[in-house]
């Protein structure tokens, strides 16, 4: 009965409108390559705030599925992903292009990508309530192992070096510090200035880093004047037969398996999943030799990749309170703006608003469906948009987009602090996520690691006492040592 | 030694500096044990001071250019610096300037720093300055 109640609520006229108008700018925003699906959620979450909770997320849930789906159409037309979730799909759909079937490709794109989304979201059902149900066993020491967990996680999947990616989500933790603190409210780094005693805003923060840095690396490392070439969207053959169809299914299963666990990692997004993915169908593949020469079934493992790495970081992310990858992490900044804390008390205090969310995930797909089978055509014409034109478009989105949270100059001045931060972590190869997820994870990590230990006089024996903890410790120090211990091993080899 | 990846590392010993020296004199915990508000970010401070060093030795033995690598860069740096300059100062004129005759020349600045034609600079500068206007004015109700 609830579950009817949340889809008959999505699918009521204004909150519907919200998640096309989402599933439209995401596929705009995925399709161009330099904005993706992150910058395209920072983006516009400035604008869900001045909407109901309901119609805001519908609008965000519809740009993030979308824009990971749309990443694939510029992957198969140009050679370029739009989004990193889609570099796999430029293996075989660019050939796919070359030989004269993109029109096919375009439409695997879509017809996987959706039911990557689709099977992602039945296990986000089957998973996230149970998950949610054991986390409420979590105390303040597992809450702390459980912070730990995430940031170690997001850093030793970043694929770039540990240290930086550690010392980004440190500093990240440093600034969560600013504000009143939770146990003593006590005044902490505010200079005086009443706006800081929250904190430091995480939106205008977040859409300095992915929106504003991401431009001026752009500026500082592209040639604006570049011509792009794009390919017609063309082919007789248009969909894959019934029997085409059934040959693919077992390597898409198994992709859709390995992504949604994937995307439960935190930190470790559709790029990661969607390589994996297709490696992994290669190897078990009969014809391997057709992969990265236009193969169907690598096309469309790469394609079921992207997508169902969006229910595993959702279940993450709602039961647990743990970002899976930068989008999940800016969708917990506006659940909290909106004054719900995502984890197991969600399931218990705004339960209906969880079933609306999954509700929302799963019509986005079908809007995406009907979407891109209907419109692949244009989009030839859309990857002609200039890339200076989106600079001055995401550019200006970006300074608006961060006063209109609080109406605040504030806002704006760190939004382009963050933005030159932003830029700068980009050049010097720092992960940026681990800074987005030390600052949504440092009130977590810090109050309740006060909180245990006043619970035992100061004793931290606590944390290697509770088997939760044990295993959250043993898991985040063993992700943090393990890149290190594979260098080793690799040498003693070779 | 890379002197970019020094430089960073310096900047974020200052940081670390700004926020771990007045955490010192934060009030102590309380009498259940519970540490006082100085305690974490003495806690992170440390950690970082310590990863910074790390850093800071193999910054020495790597000779990487993070900055300026290549002609595109270069040849790019003036646009970026401008550009960089340009949104410092619409960020601080926005407080004192209306929005739209600022936003309209922060716009036509934009398009013709990155080399638009005059003709697609003005339309596009018009219209899209209206658009914003209508979309957050109008539609979301925010004063501009």
């Amino acid at each position: 009965m609830d579950w009817i109640q949340a889809f008959l609520g999505v699918l009521q006229p204004q909150v519907f409108l919200y998640l096309v108008i989402g599933v439209v700018s995401g596929g705009l925003i995925g399709a161009l390559p330099g904005l993706t699906a992150t910058m395209g959620v920072a983006v516009l979450t400035p604008i869900s705030f001045w909407l109901k909770p309901e119609c805001g997320f519908a609008m965000l849930i519809g740009v993030y599925n979308s824009a990971i789906w749309a990443g694939g159409v510029s992957a198969i037309l140009i050679n370029t992903p739009g989004t990193p979730a889609s570099i796999a799909s430029t293996f075989d759909g660019y050939k796919l292009t070359q030989k004269g079937y993109s029109a096919l490709a375009l439409n695997i794109n879509t017809v996987y990508s959706v039911l990557g989304g689709l099977f992602s979201s039945l296990c986000l059902i089957f998973f996230a309530f149970p998950l949610a149900h054991f986390a409420l066993q979590f105390g303040p020491a597992e809450y702390t192992t459980l912070a730990l967990f995430g940031l170690t996680m997001m850093v030793s999947v970043s694929g770039i070096s540990p240290i930086k990616g550690l010392l980004v989500g440190f500093l990240g933790l440093l600034f969560s510090t600013v504000g009143l603190d939770s146990i003593q409210a006590y005044k902490r780094y505010t200079l005086n200035n009443s706006a800081l005693l929250d904190g430091l805003n995480f939106v205008p923060m977040m859409i300095g880093l992915f929106g504003i840095g991401e431009i001026l690396y752009q500026i500082y490392t592209s040639d604006s004047q570049e011509k792009l070439v794009v390919a017609e969207v063309k082919g007789t053959k248009q969909f894959l037969t019934p029997k085409e169809f059934g040959k693919l299914a077992p390597a898409n299963l198994l992709t859709g398996i390995i992504s949604v666990i994937v995307g439960a990692i935190p930190g470790a997004g559709g790029d990661i999943a969607s390589i994996i993915c297709w490696g992994q169908a290669k190897k078990m593949s009969k014809h391997p030799e057709e992969y990265g020469e236009g193969s169907l079934e690598g096309l469309s493992v790469s394609c079921t990749a992207n997508n169902a790495v969006i229910g595993g970081a959702m279940t993450t992310m709602l039961s647990l309170g743990i970002p899976g990858d930068a989008v999940t992490a800016i969708l917990i900044g506006s659940l909290m703006m909106y004054g719900m804390t995502p984890g197991p008390q969600l399931f218990i205090e705004n339960n209906p608003f969880v079933l609306t969310l999954i509700a929302q995930l799963i019509l986005a797909n079908l809007v995406i469906l009907i979407f891109g089978l209907t419109t692949s055509r244009i989009y030839p014409k859309i990857l002609k948009i200039k890339k200076t034109t989106l600079w001055v478009v995401v550019i200006m989105c970006c300074i608006i987009g961060s006063y209109a949270i609080n109406n605040s100059y504030v806002d704006i001045i760190m939004m382009s602090v963050a933005g030159i931060f932003g830029f700068i972590l980009r050049v010097m190869d720092f992960p940026q996520g681990p800074f987005i997820l030390g600052m949504l994870l440092g009130r977590l990590l810090e109050s309740n690691l006060r909180r245990a230990l006043s619970l035992t006089m100061g004793n931290y024996s606590i944390f290697f006492t509770s088997p939760i903890c044990i295993v959250l410790l043993s898991i985040s120090v063993l992700s943090l040592v393990w890149p290190s211990i594979k260098k080793q091993l690799k040498k003693r080899a070779a | 030694m890379s002197k970019d990846g020094l430089m960073f590392v310096g900047a974020c010993v200052i940081v670390t500096l700004f926020f771990m020296i007045p955490a010192f004199s934060f009030p102590g915990g309380t009498t259940d044990g519970a540490p006082g508000p100085g305690y974490f970010p003495i806690l992170v401070c440390s950690v970082i001071l310590l990863l910074s060093t790390i850093l800071f030795i193999q910054y020495l033995r790597d000779h990487k250019k993070y900055f300026q690598q290549n002609e595109t860069q270069k040849k790019n740096l003036p646009k970026l610096l401008i550009a960089i300059g340009a949104i410092i100062l619409y960020t601080i004129l926005f407080m004192f300037i209306p929005f739209i005759p600022l936003t309209l020349v922060f716009m036509v600045f934009l398009n013709w720093l990155f080399g638009r034609t005059w003709r697609f600079n003005i339309i596009f500068s018009v219209v899209f300055t209206g658009v914003i206007y209508f979309v957050f004015n109008n539609l979301l109700h925010v004063m501009l």
